[in-house]
């Protein structure tokens, strides 16, 4: 775990509330995304991504300050974010039109919707390992580190997710 | 390096990510296997198409604001927990003191203090009902009724 995340943690746990704003600062956009990724909403991705760090911060007593800080709060995050759309009974609408101003003209807006819809399709597993790697852009050791699984997992997983996504896009044609 | 092992780490190669000690037997298998050479321009076409799916970095206006929404609720977290704890206390006093002078009361029909026992009584149960059911749920698979 990087120094600063342990002396944060370690100055929070002394009763320092406000030192947790460098965990925030360290760690929002990361969360930002993975939420977003998940959602598929600015607004819910927002509102989940604070509410993961609210959640940590009540639960900072039970971290294992030996370990890296972003696997475990990725959890927090990812079971938010998954009983926030369980509640909503479904997975959000795959739509990439107002994704924070990116500039989507450039982009074909029919063939992106037909890859994200295809990644929607596949396994859980196979999904997460997609989504952290090309809507959040980490590299594979980065993806085994926040899993906290060994690399030959992660390509393995990642295999055969590629070889399920190519069939599918190769049914629709793409 | 075996044929599967070469098929499972080409994005590793490709993304520069394969281990130096990894990356002789690599190459050498590549130069021999013609199926693997063509399965990493496949690949490089599909990452290529899939690069496109990459989420542009959030506007920095989006951080205005966001710490001291997250510090103001960590705070009221005690704030709300105190309040409920209260209003249940208050609530739950009040109910029982109106049930206990409605039943002690002569003047109210039998068939009104049955109703307002039956009332409590169910009350009760779907309350445990609930707190066991949250509990128990929280042991078991959460999101199997998120649909894919």
């Amino acid at each position: 775990m990087p120094v600063e995340d342990r002396e944060c943690i370690i100055a929070v746990l002394a009763g320092e509330k406000e030192a947790f704003s460098g965990i925030v600062e360290r760690y929002r956009k990361r969360a930002f995304l993975t939420a977003y990724s998940i959602v598929h909403n600015e607004q819910d991705a927002y509102d989940l991504s604070q509410e993961a760090f609210i959640r940590a911060y009540r639960n900072l007593k039970k971290f294992e300050l030996d370990r890296p800080f972003f696997p475990w709060f990725y959890r927090i995050l990812k079971n938010r974010c998954l009983s926030f759309l369980r509640k909503r009974k479904q997975l959000a609408e795959v739509s990439i039109e107002g994704v924070f101003g990116l500039n989507t003209t450039e982009i074909d807006h029919d063939q992106i919707r037909l890859i994200r819809e295809c990644v929607a399709a596949l396994p859980d597993n196979a999904r997460e390992i997609l989504n952290l790697r090309y809507y959040q852009g980490y590299s594979y050791q980065e993806i085994a580190d926040i899993l906290e699984k060994p690399i030959g997992s992660v390509m393995s997983g990642l295999f055969y997710a590629r070889k399920r996504l190519k069939e599918m896009l190769q049914e629709k044609g793409l | 390096m075996k044929h599967q092992e070469v098929l499972e780490k080409i994005p590793l190669y490709v993304a520069g990510e394969l281990p130096s000690t990894e990356l002789t037997g690599m190459k050498e298998h590549l130069e021999k296997c013609e199926a693997c050479r063509r399965e990493m321009e496949e690949f490089k076409k599909m990452e290529e198409m899939l690069e496109q799916l990459r989420l542009p970095d959030p506007p920095d206006e989006l951080w205005d604001g966001y710490w001291s929404g997250i510090f103001n609720r960590m705070e009221r977290g005690l704030g709300w927990m105190l309040f409920s704890l209260g209003a249940i206390m208050l609530l739950f006093f009040g109910f029982s003191r109106l049930v206990q002078g409605m039943l002690s009361d002569p003047g109210v029909p039998p068939m009104i203090k049955w109703g307002i026992l039956c009332i409590g009584g169910g009350l009760a149960i779907l309350l445990v009902s609930v707190i066991r059911e949250q509990l128990f749920y929280r042991k078991i698979e959460r999101y199997r009724e998120v649909r894919r």
